[in-house]
């Protein structure tokens, strides 16, 4: 499992913004566009790529999208 | 928060939410007619035999959203009917000062009609109606336990498929509702040009994407 494929495979779930400046570091949360239904989309993502069901709270708990990668890594 | 079933002391709170919702999605008929429309029809709704409205209150009491659903639409819309004189007096307001809504209120009455061919809802069957959510919630991902909660409530209550429709063009929900395993079963176009898909959840087959 690799960040960059990560990143791609969050960065997808934006389809109306420009997410060139999506990096580890960045605050998800604070991304132009983020919503519930855009975080239902990344569980889902992220169910369907790496076979791993996160909670609410897992992505209320989680402040960069270098958090959920090292989350979903450690459930692996 | 915690989601438990609404009652007739929540009438106050989801007729607010639900009328606000019309400052992001527009389009809905039911928040344009009115705060005393939503009122009657809650009165009603909550005090159906069949209805199933969930509710989110955090821990000061105070409604963040809701999510509604009837076990049978067919007499839940025979019960509607039977008060649609109470129905259409608290919407006479919102009729004078916004004239076009009288043509897409009777669209509406008539689509409830089993038979019509002037189909807008699934008029068969357990349904699923609204799901809203105020937007000076801090936790809108709560609108989602809260659905998820609603699905396995109804699945206990005995429900197995689900009906509920959803505009194409509200992207984020129809697809939300895809990627937790809804199908769509037909498209149907509005008598106002809106694309409108006919779903279903299987309740007992669908996998469920949300662990609460």
């Amino acid at each position: 499992m690799d960040i960059t494929k990560f990143l791609k495979n969050f960065a997808d779930q934006f389809d109306d913004i420009d997410t060139s400046g999506i990096k580890p570091e960045t605050r998800f949360k604070e991304i132009e566009g983020w919503s519930s239904l855009l975080a239902f989309s990344v569980i889902a993502m992220i169910d369907d790529e790496y076979g791993i069901s996160l909670k609410g709270d897992d992505i209320r708990n989680s402040n960069t999208i270098s958090d959920l990668f090292e989350l979903v890594k450690s459930k692996l | 928060m915690r989601f438990r079933l609404a009652k007739i002391c929540d009438l106050n709170d989801i007729v607010d939410i639900h009328y606000n919702i019309r400052e992001t999605y527009s389009i809905g008929i039911f928040a344009k007619l009115g705060k005393p429309f939503l009122r009657e029809y809650y009165k009603i709704v909550l005090c159906d035999k069949n209805g199933v409205i969930i509710c989110a209150e955090d821990e000061y009491g105070k409604i963040h959203g809701f999510c509604s659903a009837t076990l049978n639409v067919e007499e839940q819309f025979e019960n509607l009917r039977k008060n649609r004189l109470k129905l259409g007096i608290s919407a006479i307001g919102s009729l004078i000062r916004n004239p076009s809504l009288i043509k897409q209120l009777f669209d509406r009455y008539r689509s409830m009609d089993k038979n019509t061919n002037a189909k807008i809802v699934n008029v068969k069957g357990a349904r699923s109606e609204f799901w809203a959510w105020s937007a000076n919630s801090d936790d809108s991902f709560s609108s989602l336990e809260m659905h998820e909660v609603l699905l396995n409530l109804l699945r206990v209550l005995g429900v197995v498929d689900l009906f509920f429709e959803v505009d194409t063009n509200n992207k984020k929900v129809f697809l939300f509702h895809k990627f937790n395993g809804a199908e769509v079963l037909d498209k149907i176009y509005l008598p106002d040009g809106r694309e409108r898909a006919l779903m279903k959840y299987n309740l007992i087959i669908r996998k469920s994407r949300l662990k609460i």
